[in-house]
């Protein structure tokens, strides 16, 4: 059983793309499991600092129904609705209610609350585990088909260190710290990772890195679209029956 | 050598090119942690700077205060305007106009007011949220542009024959960031910006040094090209896909 410390280490060396970090985890006797313990944990610290950083905001951010009331308020007594017929001007107040709703509604879930950090403590340690599933294959299946010698556990071992930049998201412990780059040390990380578990030159390391998040950003897009179309006919179903009551 | 010894050190050598610093950072067995060691101390000097004066700013004035300045200005200039004779021939249109602006001043008025009745922290706890937040933005934003355009420059580099592996090439090329010192100064009303101007260049030289030494290439030619090849992939994009895209739109 690997303990706690030893996977912080780990996952520290990671980071800082060290070699050893890479190599201990390719000659662990259960890379994939010892991974899957990395994955998790780091998605419950990231998840725990958001409960923080959520609490932080809450204190320091004001009443957002409050502001989207006034902002209604305002908008409803504007100088272009005194041009409005009266007859028209219903009609108008709810045709933009609908989308002046929707678009706060969709604003909530991007705004930090306490109550979706507390939902993130379950959720973000699975979406990283899922997105782990997913590239950790995608990238095993990519790099065999380029000549890479890695076991399947040995590619699941290495790429869960590509978590390890994760970590760095405690620092939205203060709620208006703006996180860039995340992503590109992931793959900074997984480059490395794919190498170490796979043995192959720089140019096909890339692809193997590469490859597997373009297949995901392509599949995030394609039920993304699809999400939206059915959106859109749901939306516009409710509005023309809105408007037709 | 002490971390604040080592860090002038580094500084001064990347400033003037020197090569010895570059070779011995290249060199180190944990090159990229002191790269990024490097980068790091130098965001959060740069960040220091400008999240005092945020802070600085941002407890002088209320959020009410700010937006009533704000307001006394629109209004000055538009009077203005209205004495230069901008509306002389359209008198309705200024009337337009004016009952617009002041819905909207009031309306934002009204906004700020909900803000600071609705916000439990008091304005210097907002202020120094703020400014923190500047603090350790400052690193992040630049790591990521960082990484960004090393990992882009390593794919050209080996294309060109360099033989940098990730953590060198990522170690050295972070010595880009020594001039940026000087953005700390951003906040001087123009001066600011032409400081961060030869910033920006002086740290383009550095990248090119630091690539050609990474890499071990002999002419400093094949670095640049490393280097500013990022850029001039993405300006080429620019030139082939935006008339083909205008060509697809027109046709469409």
């Amino acid at each position: 059983m690997v303990g706690t410390p030893s996977l912080f280490r780990t996952a520290l060396d990671a980071l800082l793309l060290r070699e050893s970090a890479y190599d201990s985890m390719r000659y662990s006797d259960n890379p994939a499991w010892r991974g899957f313990l990395l994955v998790a944990v780091i998605g419950l610290v990231v998840a725990v600092a958001g409960i923080v950083g959520a609490a932080w905001f809450e204190w320091t951010a004001p009443d957002f129904d409050a502001i989207q009331e006034t902002v209604w308020d305002g908008m409803v007594s504007g100088p272009w609705f005194d041009e409005l017929a009266p007859s028209e001007k219903q009609e108008a107040i709810d045709a933009m209610e609908f989308g002046y709703e929707l678009g706060w509604r969709i604003a909530n879930i991007f705004i930090p609350s306490i109550r979706n950090a507390l939902a993130g403590l379950l959720l973000t340690p699975i979406w990283m585990i899922m997105f782990w599933l997913a590239y950790g294959l995608l990238a095993h299946v990519t790099a065999r088909i380029l000549g890479g010698t890695g076991s399947l556990g040995v590619t699941y071992g290495a790429t869960a260190l590509a978590a390890a930049p994760q970590l760095l998201t405690v620092a939205k412990v203060v709620p208006t710290v703006q996180m860039f780059g995340v992503g590109a040390w992931a793959l900074a990380c997984a480059f490395v990772a794919l190498r170490s578990a796979h043995g192959l030159n720089t140019n096909r390391t890339f692809w193997s890195t590469v490859v597997p998040y373009v297949v995901i950003a392509l599949l995030i897009a394609m039920f993304a679209g699809l999400g939206a179309l059915v959106f859109s006919l749901t939306a516009g179903s409710i509005v023309d029956g809105g408007l037709g009551s | 050598m002490t971390l604040w010894t080592e860090y002038v050190s580094t500084l001064r050598g990347a400033l003037a090119l020197r090569d010895s610093t570059f070779v011995e950072l290249r060199d180190d067995p944990d090159v990229f942690a002191r790269g990024l060691r490097f980068l790091v101390i130098t965001a959060l000097i740069v960040g220091l700077v400008l999240g005092a004066y945020s802070f600085i700013i941002g407890v002088a004035a209320t959020p009410a205060e700010k937006v009533s300045e704000i307001t006394d200005a629109v209004q000055e200039q538009f009077d203005r305007m209205e004495q230069y004779g901008l509306w002389r021939d359209d008198p309705e249109g200024y009337e337009d106009v004016r009952t617009a602006l002041d819905f909207a001043l009031d309306m934002a008025a009204d906004i700020v007011g909900v803000v600071e009745e609705t916000t439990s922290a008091p304005h210097w706890v907002v202020a120094l949220t703020d400014a923190l937040g500047k603090v350790l933005s400052q690193p992040f934003s630049w790591i990521a542009m960082w990484l960004i355009w090393g990992l882009a420059s390593l794919v050209i580099a080996h294309l060109l024959g360099g033989t940098a592996t990730v953590q060198q090439m990522l170690g050295t090329t972070a010595l880009v960031v020594a001039p940026h010192l000087l953005d700390a100064l951003g906040f001087i009303p123009c001066g600011g910006f032409v400081l961060s101007a030869i910033a920006f260049f002086w740290g383009l030289f550095i990248y090119v040094k630091a690539t050609a030494v990474a890499n071990r290439f002999e002419q400093v030619w094949l670095g640049a090209l490393a280097a500013l090849g990022p850029i001039l992939i993405a300006l080429l994009a620019m030139v082939v896909f935006v008339p083909i895209v205008a060509i697809l739109s027109a046709i469409g």
